[in-house]
């Protein structure tokens, strides 16, 4: 009996040894498997800021109910403590919390204080995930540029798209132990891998003229039955875009009685620049009939610009000592280049015409004159300096680089086609940038979109400067600038006038090309303007495109737009009159030579 | 007869006695025996509650360092409570702040403040802005011109009389 008793309790110490001196982990692992849980823990995603730090978009910490009906023994009781709270029918709520599953929805994106009040109900069963919720606070103002966020807070376009790994930032672990009933044990929790919220973006956006100019735009779309437009703002020394809108008509709703799909276009396409997780803070003031665009149109399509081009033309015949300003040009109203014969805007007949008429009046046939003299070589050559076929560097989401046929592409038309702008294909801010150039002393400026990285701490990191290079001698630019101030002075760019200000720039009336049969839409036209301001010492350009207006011409449709935005640019920054300038007193001037010079923080004057 | 247990007491003698003429045996190799003494009912009655209070102490000290890590534990169980509760708290303010953020976003977007201007306060947009000269202030002002003040007119005497009776009535 004795050694019975011995045996029995030798084995006993023997197992005892085995489980806490040798398997001692494997249990351990198995019990907590069976109270742990491993929760994600959401990283905040970065907000976007302009210029000035005015909120464009920002991540907000929602809660989100969810329900666990296993729990939940009493869905009746439970439905009518939540009801209230959640603003949801008990209806609704009961054969949710009834429903034979472990995981149901109640409510998604709920506010802090809300959330408080789900969790002061103590109910079983009831829990609060972390979710976040992308907010744009002035409404859907500069979508296409800043993107918007997807369902799974993702960045799906734009801005958001393009700095996605920046603006994450790196979701973190928490290991929770958690009673049978679901209930987490306090002080029971650690840490595995800490959240770091994501960095921000200040970009180079003033959300006042980004305003201005879609408030503008939008209101000349309308008045003239365009499709749609493009307005670029810029700042000539830096290349900052101040304002980049893009805006497209929107069909007027159906009647009542028709179908529901027409209703909900609209919706649709204002929507979907803004994704399922994007909310906009207040309700869009775009002119009735008028939506952001889907895609940054500025950047992403391309169209051929028509007479605006003509900027090429000119500077590369000046730089080339081919033309002076007033040098003299027989100009007959028509012109038969290989299979096409080129005609003038208006017919007339042959005219004798200096350099700077033929510009300021945007004659083709002038223009063409002085391309055939100037050449094929240096005029496509002058085309790559001024930025044309190549990408803008700002590396946005489908950003298209234009098409510039190459010389083994000419056809004995092309000499008549390419000068006036009808042969390449180019994105708005091309055309910018080649304005901006001139604008900058003949001085090729790369555009910028986003000025500096702001930290989870908030503190910016502002981002190298635009690199810039020489594409114009000084003396061809102060010749060519000349020029530019008499299209709006005299030419077809007068209602681009700005009161106290001179303006240069230039006009564009081009024809819209068939993609299926080849040529052009018959009456479908693009009218734009680009230019300057103040020409003497110019700190703003800017160009507005507009697709397919009534009337066609780029004076008459897109001029006063131009007109409307950079004189509310001008004022806004407080640049100087000419004439303050000329006397040499100025009020409110801001930053030296011109330059507009905003501390990021630092709100500017409103509207 | 009995066994005459003097015989037996003899015989346990003769065994204990040493031989006669024998030597003594040697005291070195036999060890001492302590001092032993037969103790007194009270003596053994302190030495038990001597031992039983030391197992009492014992005992106390045992349990009373479990409920010390007990209670220690639930200070310490609590303390996280409290620091969870303090933590939560801090991101519901955090998210709070957030959420004002964005409220004041909204309020101060170019759409509300020209809502609020051309709605409620009835601005409207500016016709023309004009540039006031700047002036410096070691800029001395100009003198203004002024006109002298006229001469006051000299009442006649006809006029005056009336008045110098009136003056001496009074």
């Amino acid at each position: 009996m004795r050694v019975v008793l011995l045996v029995i309790f030798v084995a006993l110490v023997a197992r005892l040894v085995a489980v806490q001196q040798f398997s001692h982990t494997h249990y351990a692992t198995l019990s907590r498997s069976e109270l742990s849980q491993i929760v994600t823990v959401p990283a905040l995603r970065g907000g976007i800021y302009d210029r000035n730090g005015a909120v464009l978009a920002l991540s907000v910490a929602k809660k989100t109910v969810v329900a666990d009906p296993f729990l939940i023994k009493k869905p009746l009781l439970t439905a009518d403590a939540l009801s209230p709270v959640l603003g949801v029918p008990v209806a609704q709520l009961v054969p949710e919390l009834s429903e034979h599953s472990g995981f149901v929805y109640l409510a998604h994106r709920i506010d802090s204080a809300t959330a408080a009040k789900v969790t002061a109900l103590g109910l079983t069963g009831i829990d609060l995930i972390d979710e976040s919720q992308r907010v744009q606070p002035d409404g859907q103002t500069a979508a296409p540029v800043v993107g918007a966020v997807q369902a799974d807070g993702q960045g799906g376009s734009g801005l958001e798209y393009q700095y996605q790994s920046l603006l994450a930032g790196t979701a973190g672990t928490k290991d929770l132990l958690t009673a049978p009933d679901g209930v987490a044990l306090p002080g029971a929790s650690s840490t595995g891998k800490t959240a770091k919220a994501g960095t921000g973006l200040e970009l180079t956006l003033d959300e006042s003229i980004q305003y201005v100019a879609e408030q503008a735009l939008g209101a000349e779309i309308v008045a003239s039955q365009a499709t749609g437009g493009t307005a670029v703002v810029m700042d000539v020394k830096t290349g900052d875009i101040l304002a980049m809108a893009n805006l497209q008509a929107t069909p007027a709703p159906a009647p009542a009685s028709g179908s529901a799909a027409a209703q909900t276009v609209a919706a649709t396409t204002a929507s979907a620049t803004t994704g399922a997780a994007s909310v906009g803070g207040s309700a869009s003031t775009l002119p009735a009939g008028v939506s952001e665009a889907p895609s940054n149109a500025a950047l992403n399509q391309v169209y051929e610009p028509g007479s605006v081009f003509k900027l090429v033309t000119f500077s590369a015949a000046l730089a080339n000592g081919v033309i002076s300003p007033n040098q003299n040009f027989t100009v007959p109203d028509a012109l038969p280049l290989g299979t096409y014969t080129f005609h003038d805007a208006e017919s007339h007949g042959t005219e004798n015409l200096s350099a700077t008429d033929i510009i300021a009046q945007s004659s083709n046939i002038g223009t063409i004159e002085i391309a055939q003299q100037l050449g094929e070589n240096r005029l496509l050559n002058q085309i790559s300096n001024l930025g044309f076929g190549k990408p803008t560097g700002l590396h946005f989401p489908g950003e298209s680089q234009g098409l510039v046929p190459g010389a083994s592409q000419w056809t004995g038309s092309s000499i008549g086609s390419t000068p006036i702008g009808q042969a390449d294909a180019v994105t708005v801010q091309q055309v910018l940038d080649a304005y901006n150039a001139v604008a900058n002393g003949g001085v090729f400026v790369a555009p910028r979109l986003v000025r500096a990285t702001v930290a989870p701490n908030g503190s910016a990191h502002a981002q190298p400067p635009s690199p810039a290079h020489r594409v114009i001698d000084p003396t061809s630019n102060a010749a060519l600038v000349k020029m530019l101030q008499s299209v709006v002075s005299t030419g077809t760019g007068v209602a681009a006038a700005i009161d106290g200000y001179t303006v240069a720039g230039k006009t564009g009336t081009a024809q819209i090309p068939d993609p299926t049969h080849g040529g052009y839409l018959p009456g479908a036209f693009v009218g734009s303007f680009a230019g300057f301001a103040p020409a003497e010492n110019p700190v703003l350009s800017c160009i507005v495109v507009l697709n397919h207006p009534t009337p066609i011409y780029g004076g008459s449709v897109a001029a006063p737009v131009f007109s409307t935005i950079v004189q509310y640019a001008l004022q806004h920054y407080g640049i100087p009159t000419t004439a303050a300038a000329t006397a040499g007193t100025s009020v409110g001037a801001v930053g030296g030579a011109g330059s507009i010079v905003v501390q990021p923080g630092v709100t500017t004057e409103g509207p | 007869m009995a066994p005459d247990s003097s015989s037996a007491a003899a015989r346990g003698a003769a065994l204990i006695e040493p031989r006669r003429g024998s030597a003594a045996p040697d005291s070195r190799s036999a060890p001492r025996r302590p001092p032993l003494r037969i103790l007194g009912p009270a003596t053994r009655s302190k030495v038990r509650r001597g031992n039983r209070m030391l197992v009492l102490l014992s005992a106390l000290l045992v349990i009373g360092s479990l409920m010390a890590v007990v209670v220690a534990d639930d200070v310490v169980a609590q303390d996280q409570v409290r620091l969870s509760t303090a933590q939560r708290q801090v991101t519901t303010l955090t998210n709070t702040h957030r959420e004002l953020q964005v409220q004041v976003s909204v309020q101060q977007a170019p759409q509300a403040v020209v809502k609020t201007a051309e709605g409620q306060l009835g601005m409207v947009p500016a016709g023309q802005i004009t540039d006031l000269p700047e002036v410096s202030l070691s800029t001395p002002l100009p003198v203004p011109q002024t006109a002298p003040i006229p001469a006051p007119a000299t009442p006649t005497t006809a006029a005056a009389a009336p008045s110098s009776s009136n003056a001496s009535s009074t």
